[in-house]
């Protein structure tokens, strides 16, 4: 009997034995519970939780527990009395206890999540940056994003591609813009240089160059006979399309190296360099086509083919830029390295300006003669046979036009030199009816105006007596050698230097081999669409000119 | 004998290095040979240049910074002089339990004359009010710290002719640590000038403004160097470079005054900017000679921490894609930031010291007792919470290293981990879900410092893959070159160049 007994007793437990063997989880997941609620006491050894359902519990630690608040490691002291808590149990026991406190998860400060990079292509509300890292973003611009540039707020409209920036973003999965600081004038090349490799200090991070030459005029002119100039370690340096370190640099004594230099704070810092690699050939011309997928470009007059690569350097209004800055039809400088047959481009300037940075800007450039101002509820005034410059072509219309101004816009009597309010501008003899007594009495016509405009809304408005014949203006874009001076015979004038005139028979920038001043006393002078006196104009400058002749009528500092 | 030999390797190759700071708060740059800066005072910007002497005097609760300036205009045109002395005194308070320390620095002692012209504009002692206080954040390898200026400078002009009054306003923001340090002044000054009518000229009173920003560096990188004879038993070596250099940038809006006096109409607005660097002073360090690295993708970096004394050993081979332990990582990054500095060399005599008076160290883990030889790596490690225990009281010290545990290692070292979002996000890699809860601040964190990235596959972060000797190289490596590098720009151009 107690055989039978100890019999059935073992062959139960083998079969028990058997079982846990093969699904051991089963016996272990029998023995956790969950419990979870309101904390109500957190002791050294045990947790006191009212549950969801109202009971009041107390549940022992366990000897090996963790503790988690939102996820992260806490201490037991962390845990406070209030907060929602989830507990695992082995036993009975505390396993795992979480505590529940964060309000907004994700939540960063706003504008704490920051990415620096070079824009690549703006197209609208898109911009796509190149980040410092290497990787290529595309982020997006609202109403409410905010540009500022020296430490000023500037419209989107003043971005250019190639710009330096630093976006900041309010959540860490947005690619919404919030605010964005722009590099100032640092961004620029201050000089395209061409020289002899004599010296390359890779301690001191500094080249000595002999036979210097600079970019000037649509040629290289000699600028002295040696300058030691710093690199950064970060600037790529490139000879045959191929990236080499500075370390190497000592075996290309002598070789010619072309340069792009930037200011760093009163110096000059290459930001980017090729070694020419064969012999060297030149080209100002206009591109005719690029192929994108063989990296190469066709020139419209020489019939050139050129590859460019990533050492290429490529200058777009001012800055360095990608190869995706170029598009056909642009008219460039290029310096070619021609080695067994192919050529590959070293260097590409673009001479190409515009009114507008890109296509956020709508400005505007309006010439006319000024037949009603009218004020109150419209604050606008009428045009008749007026034109606008359409691609730095003058377009002319017989009919009228409107625009509007307001108490932000500048007006500017050349005639008086001296800047006028609105209500002296309605109230003024500037929109007269010519065919009045009064009129005729007092001998007086319509002014002539030129308008700079952001859509329909006057900027900025100069209003002279006298008509400027349209043939004779010409649209230039070219850069200030130095700061302007103020003459003794012909008052402010500047020096312009790596300019071109707009053709518009050829439809195209027309390359100047010379350099000339410009004197500035008929100018309205515009920067970040506020105008400025001619002496507020800076060496390097880059500027958009309407002129007569040598006479500025309408500068846009770019 | 060996172990004394190592340690005097790490002392001889990090040795102390100066703390950069701007000199004073005039936005002035220095080389060793000459200082330079912008003086507003005429209401024009003058550029002066001369020797500064400066003297600084820091001990752990006190700093005492002496400045002597003898300048004149760097436009021989230009009749000037100027002579400013100055003492300020920082007083450190730690922050018992914080990590915190406060900086509350004043002026003791500020005299200054300066003559431009027929001017002369004199501030003695009583003629300034200045206040400057500073938060550190000191982190286990790195101090982050931010302040503020508030200050008043009075000159007497011409003996009583008037008062020239300029209030500073601004702040500063800086770090240091064992890889550089970068300190960036912003200021603001207002001056108010008032002075009576002089002849004909009756409106000689003016105000303007001016915007300083002025950043000091410096920094350590390694530069290799090839050994150009053939028959020589090293192909070359690192060299670690010390630099120091000062940016400065003064944005002007003042009067615009002519030879009729203050035009009433126009300002004069621009920008100087002036740059000093100092020679750069070159250390070689040893050279590596392993055997199994040569053509490792990893080898440079392998080779770098090596030369540094960061991997030590006399064996000719490395195993670059052997495991990383979890000890010689702590070990690694202990003495790669020098964390807690000379103490280290120190301990270890403290502890053969107490070893003979039977002295028993406090066990932190289990799993390594105070005799084991790292254990004071692994003690500082603990201390600076770089490294935590569980309930269980192991290290596992050779258990592989993590992706997962040594990026936390890391950030933590820089104390970057409390600036992560609020818990509940997800980061940006493929397999976010696979990090473990514990990492996650620190991948969120070590990808926004740039330290690690994505797979290029695929994205994935991949943080429960076990490290390679050659892959925790590399990535020990990036660490560095942040602290090196990325800290340098951020506080330094980042900040000049867009604020």
């Amino acid at each position: 009997m107690w055989k039978k007994a100890m019999n059935k007793i073992t062959i139960a437990l083998l079969l028990l034995c058997m079982v846990s063997a093969n699904t051991p989880k089963v016996f272990a997941d029998t023995n956790i519970k969950t419990a979870e609620g309101f904390l109500l006491e957190m002791g050294e050894k045990q947790v006191t939780v009212e549950e969801y359902d109202g009971s009041v519990r107390t549940f022992p630690f366990n000897s090996y527990y963790i503790l988690r608040i939102d996820t992260l490691n806490a201490e037991p002291s962390d845990f406070k009395p209030g907060m929602e808590v989830y507990l695992e149990l082995k036993n009975n026991k505390v396993t795992y206890l979480e505590g529940y406190s964060t309000v907004a998860p994700g939540h960063i400060p706003e504008g704490s999540k920051i990415r620096f990079g070079t824009i690549k292509k703006i197209d609208r509300d898109q911009l796509i940056v190149k980040l410092d890292n290497g990787q290529e973003e595309t982020y997006f611009t609202n109403s409410g994003t905010i540009l500022l540039k020296d430490g000023l707020k500037v419209p989107l409209s003043s971005l250019y591609e190639g710009d330096k920036v630093k976006l900041y973003f309010d959540e860490i999965d947005t690619k919404m813009i919030s605010r964005m600081a722009v590099q100032g004038k640092s961004v620029e090349v201050k000089g395209l240089y061409k020289g002899k490799l004599a010296l390359a200090d890779v301690i001191k991070k500094e080249l000595t160059l002999t036979d210097l030459k600079i970019f000037r005029n649509g040629g290289w002119e000699n600028v002295g006979s040696s300058k030691t100039i710093s690199y950064d370690e970060r600037s790529p340096i490139h000879i045959g399309g191929q990236r080499i370190s500075p370390e190497k640099l000592k075996y290309y004594k002598d070789n010619t190296v072309y340069l792009a230099v930037k200011d760093y704070f009163s110096t000059d810092r290459v930001e980017s360099m090729v070694l020419k690699n064969q012999s060297e050939s030149v080209y100002t011309d206009r591109i005719e086509d690029i192929n994108w997928y063989g990296n190469s470009m066709e020139l419209e007059v020489s019939h050139k083919n050129l590859t460019f690569n990533e050492g290429t350097i490529i200058i777009k209004n001012g800055r360095l830029s990608d190869i995706s800055a170029l598009d056909p039809g642009m008219d460039v400088f290029v310096v070619g390295d021609d080695s067994a047959g192919s050529m590959a481009a070293n260097i590409v300037y673009v001479y190409n300006e515009g009114i507008n940075n890109s296509n956020i800007g709508q400005f505007y450039i309006y010439e006319g003669r000024l037949d009603a101002v009218f004020r109150n509820s419209r604050n606008s005034l009428m045009l008749k046979d007026f034109a606008y410059l359409n691609n730095n072509s003058w377009e002319a219309f017989s009919t009228s036009k409107e625009l509007f101004y307001d108490e932000d816009t500048v007006i500017y009597d050349l005639d008086e030199r001296r800047i006028i309010s609105s209500e002296e501008f309605y109230y003024g003899d500037y929109a007269v009816d010519e065919d009045s007594n009064y009129a005729r009495e007092n001998n007086l016509e319509d002014r002539y105006v030129y308008a700079y405009t952001d859509g329909d809304r006057v900027v900025a408005i100069m209003v002279q007596k006298n008509r400027d014949s349209l043939l004779k203006l010409r649209v230039t874009s070219g850069v200030a050698l130095e700061a302007p001076e103020n003459h003794k015979w012909t008052g402010w004038r500047i020096h312009i230097a790596n300019a071109a005139d707009w053709s518009s028979r050829k439809d195209q920038w027309m390359a100047r081999k010379d350099s000339f001043y410009l004197t500035l006393e008929d100018a309205i002078i515009i920067k970040n669409g506020q105008i400025i006196t001619s002496d507020q104009l800076k060496q390097n400058d880059r500027l958009y000119i309407i002129r007569d002749d040598l006479k500025a009528k309408v500068i846009i500092v770019k | 004998m060996k172990k004394l030999a190592w340690t005097m390797i790490f002392i001889l190759l990090f040795h102390s290095m100066a703390w950069a700071a701007p000199i004073e708060f005039s936005g002035g740059v220095s080389d060793e040979f000459q200082y330079k800066e912008v003086v507003f005072l005429s209401g024009k910007p003058v550029v002066f240049v001369g020797t500064v002497n400066v003297k600084i005097d820091e001990k752990q609760e006190e700093k005492k910074a002496t400045y002597t300036f003898t300048l004149s205009p760097e436009d021989i045109d230009i009749e000037g002089k100027l002579t400013r002395n100055v003492t300020l005194i920082t007083t450190y308070t730690p922050v018992t339990g914080k990590g915190q320390t406060i900086a509350n620095t004043k002026v003791t002692r500020y005299t200054e004359n300066v003559t431009i012209g027929q001017d002369t504009f004199k501030l003695t002692n009583s003629d300034i009010q200045f206040f400057q206080s500073d938060i550190i954040d000191n982190r286990p390898a790195i101090d982050f710290y931010s302040g503020n200026i508030q200050a008043l400078k009075r000159y007497e002009i011409n003996g009583g002719e008037g008062i020239a009054q300029v209030k500073i306003t601004g702040g500063d923001v800086g770090y240091k640590n064992f890889w550089g340090s970068t300190q960036t002044q912003l200021l603001d000054y207002v001056y108010t000038i008032n002075r009576k009518a002089q002849g004909e000229n009756e409106n000689s009173s003016w105000e303007g403004t001016v915007s300083v920003k002025v950043s000091d560096s410096t920094t350590k990188s390694l530069q290799y160097s090839q050994n150009e004879a053939n028959f020589s038993s090293f192909n070359g070596g690192y060299i670690q470079v010390v630099k120091e250099g000062m940016i400065s940038q003064y944005t002007y809006n003042l009067p615009r005054i002519t030879d009729e006096g203050i035009d009433p109409f126009g300002r004069n607005q621009g920008t100087i900017s002036l740059q000093a660097s100092k020679v750069p002073k070159v250390e070689r360090l040893i050279v590596p000679k392993f055997r199994d690295t040569a053509g490792h993708w990893a080898q440079q970096d392998i080779e770098k921490l090596y030369s540094l004394g960061v991997f030590e050993g006399n064996t000719s081979f490395f195993i670059p894609d052997g495991s990383m332990t979890r000890i010689d990582f702590v070990k690694a990054v202990v003495k790669a930031c020098d964390i807690g500095g000379n103490e280290e060399a120190d301990s270890s005599s403290k502890r053969s010291s107490r070893k003979k008076k039977g002295e028993v160290e406090e066990i932190i883990f289990v799993d390594i007792d105070s005799s084991h030889p790292d254990y004071q790596y692994v003690k500082k490690a603990f201390e600076k919470n770089i490294i935590t225990r569980g309930t269980d009281y192991r290290f596992n010290p050779n258990e592989p290293l993590t992706k997962a545990e040594a990026v936390t290692i890391l950030i933590r070292v820089l104390g970057l981990e409390g600036k992560a979002p609020a818990p509940g996000y997800k980061t940006s890699f493929s397999d976010d879900s696979k990090i473990p809860n514990w990492a996650k601040d620190a991948v969120y964190m070590a990808a926004e410092a740039g330290i690690i990235g994505g797979d290029n596959n695929n994205n994935n972060v991949n943080a429960h893959k076990q490290l390679k000797r050659s892959e925790a190289s590399a990535l020990l490596v990036r660490f560095l070159e942040f602290l090196e590098k990325d800290l340098q720009k951020d506080y330094s151009e980042n900040i000049i160049y867009y604020y």
